[in-house]
């Protein structure tokens, strides 16, 4: 349920990174002109986006620099009809994208397994809890939520975390990862499924 | 849509509410039913605790990585551009100096001197045949092989000799 619901920019981006032309660049956009902004802004949601996307912690932060690099060498592509964070949401994709395919990432995913540490995640949670025991239970829920992640599909993952953390409309996430309106409901929900039943706020019958 | 037995929203119902797909009829019992609401809420508190953590996680992580390469490379430009110029010099000077040093130590018209052939004069040219005919001679000397030594072609073996007899 992002602000810019038009899908027209996600077309600008293509399965190799971003569109070369470009029709008009609106001054709210200027941001993208100032790469500390840019860092400062976007990379910790993009980072965690990674992260959860391939699994991998250390890749993921080779891919967000790669993707806020690309971005801001490729700024004048950017269109504005569509939030920055999907723009750059988008990129970060086929990046990763990119990675996974490489040979190079596979020798290597053969030889090193890292994986998101789900209690160091947990632990992140800013202390606005009223309670040490509220705390707990609510570090609980973000394991639980890391863990049941883990179990899904590459793609389920991926819709779940565009729609719920990245807060993309379904017609955005199928724009973007080239993927039918009808499937990304279909990940969608096997998704929420998964989750919502280890959360326990899913009742079956 | 509904679950017959309770009158609530199905799961299914939920979860397309959750997803952004519900239809206006379970909008309008969600917002009329506090069980299901209740049920949607639930879940969207979690989330948010999810959403904090991972992008607190992400903020610190994101502190302790470097500028990405752009910028860094754009304030290196005249850097580069120094290291690739004393590169440059030192190679000029590796290979000039001992070429400045080598022309200083053999002057030009010292190596010109060296090089052009001398020009034939009638004496040169007859003391070259002298040495040429002297060459030639101590050549054509024919040196005495141990097999046709005197001695020995005079005096065969005795026993080769009485083979040779019979």
């Amino acid at each position: 349920m992002g602000a810019y619901a038009g899908t027209e920019c996600l077309s600008a981006i293509s399965r190799n990174g971003i569109e070369s032309h470009c029709v008009k660049r609106p001054e709210a956009v200027s941001e993208l002109d100032d790469i500390d902004a840019l860092v400062r802004t976007y990379r910790a949601r993009i980072l965690r986006f990674v992260t959860y996307s391939t699994g991998d912690p250390d890749l993921a932060e080779t891919i967000t620099q790669d993707a806020l690099l690309k971005a801001y060498l490729g700024r004048k592509s950017f269109r504005g009809d569509c939030s920055v964070k999907t723009w750059l949401t988008g990129i970060a994709l086929n990046v990763t994208r990119d990675h996974l395919r490489s040979a190079k990432y596979k020798f290597w995913k053969k030889a090193k397994a890292t994986a998101v540490d789900v209690h160091e995640m947990a632990s992140f949670l800013p202390a606005d809890e009223a309670t040490p025991e509220r705390r707990i239970l609510a570090q609980e829920k973000v394991e639980q939520l890391t863990q049941t992640l883990e179990t899904l599909s590459p793609n389920q993952r991926k819709v779940f975390l565009m729609r719920f953390s990245e807060e993309m409309s379904v017609a955005e996430i199928g724009e973007m990862l080239g993927m039918p309106v009808n499937t990304v409901r279909t990940h969608l929900h096997r998704a929420l499924t998964a989750v919502r039943n280890k959360l326990g706020v899913r009742h079956e019958g | 849509m509904k679950d017959e037995a309770t009158m609530h929203l199905s799961e299914e119902a939920l979860d397309d509410l959750l997803i952004g797909d519900g239809p206006a009829e379970s909008e309008a019992h969600l917002a009329a039913c506090p069980e299901c609401r209740a049920k949607v809420e639930a879940f969207q508190s979690d989330l948010a605790l999810f959403n904090k953590a991972t992008l607190c996680w992400g903020e610190v992580q994101s502190a302790t990585m470097p500028a990405p390469q752009a910028r860094s490379s754009a304030r290196r430009l005249p850097l580069a551009i120094a290291a690739w110029g004393a590169t440059v010099a030192g190679l000029l000077m590796a290979v000039g100096v001992p070429v400045w040093r080598h022309a200083e130590r053999f002057p030009a018209s010292h190596q010109a001197s060296s090089i052009a052939p001398t020009a034939d004069t009638e004496l040169q040219i007859a003391q070259d045949n002298e040495l040429l005919k002297a060459v030639d001679m101590a050549i054509n000397q024919e040196e005495a092989s141990p097999l046709s030594e005197p001695s020995l072609a005079a005096k065969p073996h005795s026993r080769h000799r009485q083979r040779q007899m019979k």
